[in-house]
């Protein structure tokens, strides 16, 4: 087995649906046996794959005025492509949002936003299920309207599949998807949009 | 009565091995143990996984605050750039985000043993060695910035450094300035530096394809030099504090460092 084999396969027996399978099954056996009863678990996965389908449900999480603003920004970025975005809390969530004063130093050092995967599933084809999305406010703080919203529409695109535009790709400077937030760039551009739809 | 139970005692003990019942015993309680191993590795992985694995399986992106052209920028704007090798990979501060999630996030630590301090801001001095914050764990999952492998421990290269001043924020760690704030030199002179590097940033204009590691060295040092004659300045970003610490939407206090 390849190491990659491995990871793949470590991943995929790590995923709480794999998890909550391999305790229905254990535990009943461990019943059986006359075993002690067992406790729910919480966890996440890693991969950072494409969303498993154009369904995506939002959920902010006490988000500032601001971000919770850009958020909104940011699925409207989405509802241009196949994608069909929209507020909604509870089990169905897709993509969980916060903010917070994360801080500058550290993993935060220089960074305004951050995206993984929550969870995805190993059973298909390892697309992502739940994504979590953090807005950083000791930068984020400081910036104006267009910023905030070249910051939302940065992340959810990762949200959508999306990778970093480098300045040879993005030639027309317009994608939200370069790696520095710019105020210039607060929108997917044609690229992102048909790189988002291809996906499905 | 049967044929059987006329059979006179056998002479020598059986050689038929354990009973049935036994057998049957030893593989409900094999069964058991497993299963009790399984549902405790399954319902509590971290109790039975390493908190802290040697790779990362987790990618996360990130949205930079900053974006460099030209090498003698981000040599200026750095706190430190040093040469130097990985000799220790830890787990540093825990952190558990007070932002609803509830998620405890572990930094992972490169302690470099410094050759050379190449650059210093701040007059911090040569260090023997420095703690570099590089990726995380969470939850038992290693997480990597997207297209930033870890560092393993016997890399060395050049580390653009940075921290908050230290009349500002003291702090022992230090972070990448950039994610092509990583110079990893390797066996003939193969160059390793994350990102798009090749295409965008400050290491364009190395002549990477030809001039292998010493071309690298030669601009490293080169722009060191400008950075120290005060010829390139230091870019400058916004960092904030909310107003109320006990309300993170108050009126945030900004400033530039």
């Amino acid at each position: 087995m390849t190491t990659s084999t491995q990871s793949k396969a470590n991943r995929a027996l790590r995923s709480r649906p794999m998890r909550i399978l391999l305790a229905t099954a254990s535990a009943a056996l461990v019943l059986l046996a006359g075993a002690a009863p067992v406790q729910a678990s919480h966890g996440g996965d890693a991969n950072s794959g494409p969303p498993d389908n154009t369904t995506h449900y939002l959920e902010r999480f006490n988000l500032t005025r601001a971000a919770s603003g850009a958020t909104t920004h940011g699925l409207g970025q989405l509802d241009r492509s196949v994608m069909d975005a929209t507020y909604a809390d509870g089990p169905e969530t897709d993509v969980l949002i916060y903010d917070a004063y994360y801080g500058r130093t550290g993993s935060w050092q220089g960074i305004a936003g951050r995206t993984n995967c929550q969870e995805d599933e190993w059973w298909w084809d390892g697309d992502c299920d739940v994504y979590r999305l953090r807005y950083n406010l000791s930068y984020a703080a400081s910036y104006g309207i267009d910023s905030w919203r070249s910051l939302a529409c940065h992340e959810l695109g990762h949200t959508a599949g999306l990778g970093h535009r480098s300045a040879p790709s993005d030639t027309d400077n317009n994608s939200c998807m370069r790696n520095k937030i710019d105020s210039s760039r607060p929108r997917f551009d044609a690229h992102d949009i048909s790189a988002i739809n291809a996906t499905f | 009565m049967t044929e059987h139970d006329d059979a006179p005692p056998d002479p020598v003990p059986s050689r038929r091995g354990p009973s049935r019942r036994l057998v049957a015993l030893v593989a409900a309680g094999a069964v058991a143990l497993a299963a009790a191993g399984v549902t405790s590795w399954a319902l509590w992985p971290d109790a039975v996984d390493d908190p802290y694995p040697d790779v990362p399986e987790g990618v996360y992106h990130a949205a930079d605050v900053r974006a460099f052209d030209d090498l003698a920028v981000m040599t200026a704007s750095s706190a430190l750039v040093v040469k130097g090798t990985a000799v220790e990979i830890r787990p540093g501060a825990e952190v558990v985000y007070d932002d609803g999630s509830e998620a405890a996030v572990t930094d992972r630590e490169v302690v470099v043993d410094v050759d050379k301090v190449v650059y210093d801001r701040y007059g911090i001095g040569a260090p023997e060695t420095v703690v570099v914050v590089e990726g995380y764990w969470e939850n038992g999952i290693g997480y990597t910035r997207e297209g930033m492998p870890w560092t393993e421990v016997g890399q060395s290269g050049y580390f653009y450094l940075t921290a908050p001043p230290p009349d500002v924020l003291a702090t022992e760690t230090y972070a990448y300035i950039h994610e092509a704030g990583r110079v990893l030199i390797g066996s003939g002179s193969a160059v390793s530096i994350p990102g798009h590097w090749q295409e965008e940033g400050p290491w364009t204009a190395v002549d990477h394809v030809n001039g292998g590691a010493p071309a690298f060295e030669t601009a490293i040092q080169s722009a060191a030099d400008a950075a120290a004659a005060g010829e390139a300045v230091p870019e400058l970003i916004s960092v904030c504090v909310p107003s109320d610490p006990a309300v993170e939407d108050s009126a945030p206090l900004c400033w530039e460092e």
